[in-house]
């Protein structure tokens, strides 16, 4: 009897052992190995930042919607514009890759967008890797309004008041204020008037754009305060015939050399009766009716009785505005096409309109001011909104969820005369 | 009691046959992770390489003319005392740096490049490029080897670098890149 103790006994340390080896070298020999393997994805991080970044893609100048227009036809991707410098990105390229909307940023239509998916396949990351592409102003900006200044009185009551002293606060990417950084507001104050052709026609108007900045220095908190009193008093004397006003405001900061750019629509303080984000790519400015909640499918007039032609504002931080005017370009079938001037759903899910100058490199906001016919007879009247900076651009391909593993990396680079910031992350799938 | 004896030689001899199972166990356990360890140290010259051909080629980008250059790669002699070697590979459409165990091609591991544009860059030297090129600078002349398609940079080679041109045929610009080594 005693024999089988003794294997029994000999059988339990063999089967101790086994689960000793399994339990616990094998697990340690393996967390080794994750971390190292968590090291070697910010290599390929690396790797992809820096062929997104320093280099332009085949062809090099795809951000033309001319030269590629679609994504089947792009052999290469990179981002950096085309016989540009270093770490010098090209704009019209990054809208082309935002596939996320947000606040500010609308992408574009699939027929021109390039997919996340193609970008991986052109990087060479196939389905083993994730990554997202983030862009964001080098200074975080922010907007409160202080005060508002009356520009148009009947008798005691105010019947327009618009912003007039901007608080900016401005903080670098980790969060601390921007001390002792030149800010400078460039205000634009849209305004809707009677038609000086058709002054009496409720549903005719014209649209202003008038502009003037303030320069100031950013406080031990990062704050700046912008007066912009005295020339909304101009505003006041001219005692124009207003229907509807709307302010927006570029804010241009050099800190230290590093330049950042922000706008922003003051919406709480517009008599507008909606908004509308769209985007825009080269000197074209596309609608997209699908992305457009909650604002009829109708016509839209951009021209109202014949006097004017529909202009749009061009803001050029950080100094001016230029106006330019603008031509559907939307190919209609014959006779299934609304007139070139109202931009309309009709049979097509996407209106092209041409800009007629040129797009700046600079500008970061284009505004459009429009109607909609309302059932009553009467119109709404819309400021239709083209962000153009890269305010918030993302582009991923899938999403690092749980507690997968990812690789950051952050860098500064220039669009334009302004500086941003990329962050590239990259996870392995199936990696935790 | 001879049931004794018998019961004793059966529970013996299973008990060398799990000892048996037991070490054979831990001997494949331990080869799987030894072959994991290589894969990751191969997967390390992989990244490098292929992180090192990224950034050549971004460098080639920035210049204007024609240009040609090399860096030198900092790579392990041996991983685990074994050769091992490095070879640029189209898995599919994508260029990969692929790196495996001279003993064993199956212990392998891989890194991906680009997807081959089919244009304006290209991995490896032209058939007509010969063996090798010569860089002349003020302080003396540096000659590269081509490593030549289908070709591998073993791990035993001297000065391992990574190479890059930039080359006007006709209208058209081109740029290679590639492995190589440096000679002299």
């Amino acid at each position: 009897m005693h024999v089988t103790l003794d294997n029994a006994f000999a059988f339990s340390i063999l089967i101790l052992i086994l689960i000793t080896i399994m339990g616990y070298i094998i697990p340690s020999a393996y967390v080794s190995f994750t971390t190292i393997k968590e090291h070697q994805l910010e290599e390929i991080a690396q790797s992809i930042m820096d062929k997104i970044l320093l280099s332009p893609g085949v062809p090099e100048n795809w951000g033309d919607i001319h030269t590629v227009q679609s994504e089947e036809y792009l052999k290469a991707f990179g981002l950096q514009k085309a016989n540009g410098s270093l770490y010098e990105l090209d704009v019209d390229k990054i809208l082309r890759v935002a596939s996320v909307n947000t606040t500010t940023t609308v992408t574009l239509p699939s027929t021109v967008r390039i997919s996340p998916d193609t970008i991986a396949r052109l990087l060479g990351l196939s389905n083993e890797y994730g990554f997202s592409i983030r862009i964001t102003p080098a200074l975080n900006v922010s907007f409160e309004v202080l005060a508002m200044h009356c520009i148009k009185q009947t008798g005691h009551d105010c019947v327009y008041s618009v912003p007039s002293r901007i608080r900016i606060t401005v903080k670098t990417p980790e969060g601390r204020p921007a001390i002792g950084a030149n800010v400078t507001g460039l205000y634009i104050l849209t305004t809707l008037e009677d038609n000086p052709g058709n002054p009496h026609d409720p549903n005719d108007a014209v649209a202003n754009f008038t502009f003037f900045f303030v320069k100031d220095v950013t406080d031990w908190k990062g704050e700046a305060e912008l007066e912009f009193g005295n020339p909304l008093e101009g505003v006041k004397n001219e005692n124009r015939a207003l229907r509807r006003t709307c302010t927006s405001m570029v804010v241009y900061v050099d800190y230290y050399g590093i330049r950042a750019v922000n706008s922003h629509i003051f919406k709480d303080y517009s008599d507008f009766e909606d908004f509308l984000n769209s985007t825009i790519i080269d000197n074209y400015l596309v609608l997209e009716f699908d992305d457009a909640p909650g604002i009829p499918n109708g016509a839209r007039k951009l021209k109202h009785s014949g006097v004017y032609e529909p202009e749009v504002g061009l803001a050029n931080p950080p100094y001016y505005i230029y106006l330019s005017g603008l031509e559907d370009i939307t190919e209609a079938p014959p006779g299934l096409g609304e007139s070139g001037w109202i931009i309309n759903r009709g049979n097509f899910r996407i209106r092209v309109y041409s800009l007629s100058n040129i797009v700046d490199d600079d500008v970061v906001l284009i505004m459009l001011p429009v109607s909609v016919p309302t059932s009553g007879g009467g119109r709404r009247w819309i400021l239709v909104n083209f962000f153009r900076e890269p305010s918030n651009v993302i582009c991923q391909k899938g999403t690092a969820s749980g507690n997968i593993k990812t690789s950051v990396l952050k860098r500064m680079v220039r669009v334009g005369s302004f500086h941003y910031i990329v962050e590239v992350r990259v996870w392995r799938w199936g990696e935790r | 009691m001879p049931s004794s004896a018998f019961e004793t030689a059966i529970l013996t001899t299973a008990l060398y046959g799990v000892m048996l199972i037991v070490i054979n166990m831990f001997s494949v356990v331990s080869q799987w992770v030894f072959i994991d360890s290589l894969r990751i140290r191969l997967n390390e010259v992989a990244n490098q390489v292929a992180y090192e051909i990224a950034g050549i080629y971004s460098m080639c980008l920035q210049s204007k003319g024609e240009l040609a250059f090399f860096k030198p790669i900092e790579i392990p002699v041996s991983i685990s005392e074994q050769g091992y070697a490095i070879e640029l590979k189209k898995i599919g459409e994508v260029w990969h740096v692929v790196v495996y165990m001279e003993t064993n091609r199956a212990i392998n591991a891989s890194s991906p490049i680009w997807e081959d544009p089919g244009v304006a860059v290209h991995v490896g030297p032209r058939a007509s490029d010969g063996d090798l090129f010569t860089i002349i600078r003020n302080h003396g002349s540096y000659t590269v080897y081509y490593v030549k398609e289908d070709g591998a940079l073993h791990s035993g080679v001297g000065k391992p670098v990574v190479w890059a041109r930039k080359q006007r045929y006709g209208d058209q610009v081109e740029i290679r890149v590639g492995l190589g080594w440096l000679g002299g």
